[in-house]
C-alpha cells in the first residue's frame, strides 16, 4: 500500500515539474522574441533615417539636372553613341564620375557632404545629454540615366536615379523614375 | 484491527498525501506561472511600444510626403498657412492640420489606439539662394572637376589621391535647398525625429 502512495506521490509531482519546464520553456522563447523584436524595431527606425537620406539624394540630383540639363544631355549622348558603338566608354565614364561627385556625401567639399554634416550635428543635438548617440549617415547616387519610351506617335522619357543611403551602417536603397518633357 | 479499520486508515492515509501533492504543486506552479506572467506583461509592455513607435514612424513618413509636394515659395517664405493632414489609422481616417507660424508647424493630436501622437515640423534653409548683387557662400554650388589622369606612368585610376580632383568650373545656384525636420511626440522618452532635404522643382 505504501508502495503504491509513493509510486503516486512521485507521479504527480514528476508532472507538475514537466508543467513547469514546458512553462519556462515557453516563457524563454518569448523573452527571446521579446528582445529579438527591440532590436527590430530599432533597425526600423534607422531604416526610415537611412531612407530620409536617399530622399536628400535624389532631390539633390534631380536639381541638379534642372538646373544643368545640357551638361547631363552631353553624357546622355555619350551613352547614345556607345549604344550605337561609336562613343568612348572611357570618356563616359568620366564624365559620368564628374556628374554624380557632388552627390556622394563622401566626397569633401561638396553639397552631399554639408547635407551629412548638417544631418550628422542636428541628430546629436536632438539626443538626450545624457546619453549621445554616435550617428553616421551617408549617402550617394549611384546611378542617374534618361530612359525613354517609344509610345505611338511620341516618346515618353523619365529620368531614372538610383540611390542609397545608411544611417549607422543600415543601408537603403531607392530607385526614383521622374517623368521629364524634354524640349526638342 | 479489523479489515474496516484498516481500509479507514489507508483511505485516510490517500486523503493527506493528495493534500500535500496539491499544496507542493500549487507552491512549484505558481513559482513558475508568476514569473510568466511577468513575461507576458513586459512583452506586451514591448509590443505596445514597439507598435506606437512603428506608428510614430509612418506618421512622420506621411508627413515629409505632404511637406516633399507643399507650395515651395510658400514653404520658404513661411506663409503656407494650413496645410490639411489626412492619415488612415487603424481606427478610422484622421483629418487633421499642420498650422504652420511661419517656418515651424505644428499639429492638433492625433490618437490612434490609446496613444496620442504630436506632430512638430520645422523648416530651415541650409543652402540660400545666389544673389547676383550681394553674393554669399551659402548658395548651393555644383562643381565640375578634372578627373583626368596627369601625364607620365599610369597610375590606378581613380588615383589614390586623398584630396579631391581639382576645379574646372562650378556652377552657384539661385534657389534655397530647405530642410525639413519633423518631429513626432508619442508620450514617450524619446521622440521619433527625421530629417530630409528638399530643392525647388517649381520650374
Amino acid at each position: 500500500m505504501m508502495n503504491r502512495l509513493m509510486q503516486r506521490r512521485g507521479v504527480a509531482i514528476a508532472i507538475v515539474l514537466v508543467f513547469c519546464t514546458a512553462i519556462l520553456g515557453l516563457l524563454t522563447v518569448l523573452m527571446m522574441n521579446t528582445r529579438h523584436r527591440r532590436g527590430a524595431q530599432s533597425m526600423q527606425y534607422e531604416q526610415t533615417r537611412a531612407l530620409m537620406a536617399v530622399r536628400s539624394a535624389i532631390q539633390l540630383a534631380i536639381y541638379k539636372y534642372r538646373v544643368l540639363p545640357s551638361e547631363y544631355y552631353r553624357i546622355h549622348q555619350m551613352a547614345l553613341d556607345i549604344n550605337a558603338g561609336t562613343g568612348s566608354s572611357d570618356e563616359f565614364n568620366l564624365t559620368r564620375m564628374i556628374w554624380l561627385y557632388d552627390f556622394q556625401s563622401k566626397n569633401r567639399g561638396t553639397p552631399a557632404a554639408k547635407i551629412k554634416a548638417h544631418l550628422e550635428s542636428s541628430a546629436l543635438a536632438g539626443g538626450a545629454p545624457d546619453k549621445v548617440p554616435a550617428v553616421s549617415f551617408e549617402f550617394g547616387v549611384e546611378e542617374f540615366d534618361l530612359v525613354s519610351r517609344s509610345l505611338h506617335g511620341y516618346t515618353q522619357d523619365f529620368l531614372r536615379i538610383r540611390a542609397w543611403g545608411s544611417f549607422n551602417g543600415t543601408r537603403k536603397t531607392m530607385e526614383e523614375l521622374i517623368e521629364v518633357k524634354i524640349t526638342e | 484491527m479489523s479489515k474496516t479499520d484498516r481500509e479507514m486508515t489507508a483511505g485516510s492515509c490517500r486523503h493527506g498525501v493528495t493534500l500535500v501533492e496539491i499544496l507542493i504543486a500549487l507552491v512549484i506552479m505558481a513559482l513558475a506561472i508568476l514569473p510568466a506572467i511577468g513575461a507576458f506583461t513586459s512583452s506586451y509592455g514591448t509590443a505596445t511600444r514597439q507598435l506606437e513607435e512603428e506608428i510614430a514612424l509612418k506618421l512622420g513618413e506621411s508627413v515629409v510626403s505632404v511637406l516633399l509636394t507643399a507650395n515651395y515659395d510658400q514653404l520658404i517664405s513661411g506663409t503656407l498657412g494650413t496645410l490639411p493632414l489626412n492619415i488612415q489609422t487603424p481606427d478610422g481616417d484622421f483629418s487633421g492640420a499642420l498650422n504652420f507660424t511661419g517656418m515651424t508647424a505644428s499639429s492638433s493630436a492625433v490618437v490612434i489606439g490609446r496613444a496620442s501622437y504630436s506632430v512638430s515640423v520645422a523648416v530651415s534653409t541650409l543652402f540660400r539662394a545666389q544673389n547676383i548683387e550681394i553674393q554669399h557662400d551659402d548658395a548651393l554650388v555644383f562643381s565640375f572637376r578634372n578627373f583626368e589622369l596627369p601625364p607620365g606612368p599610369p597610375v590606378p585610376f581613380p588615383p589614390p589621391d586623398p584630396l579631391p580632383p581639382g576645379l574646372v568650373a562650378t556652377y552657384s545656384c539661385f534657389d534655397n535647398l530647405v530642410c525639413l525636420k519633423v518631429r513626432v511626440d508619442y508620450g514617450h522618452r524619446e521622440a521619433i525625429e527625421l530629417e530630409t532635404f528638399r530643392a525647388d522643382m517649381s520650374q
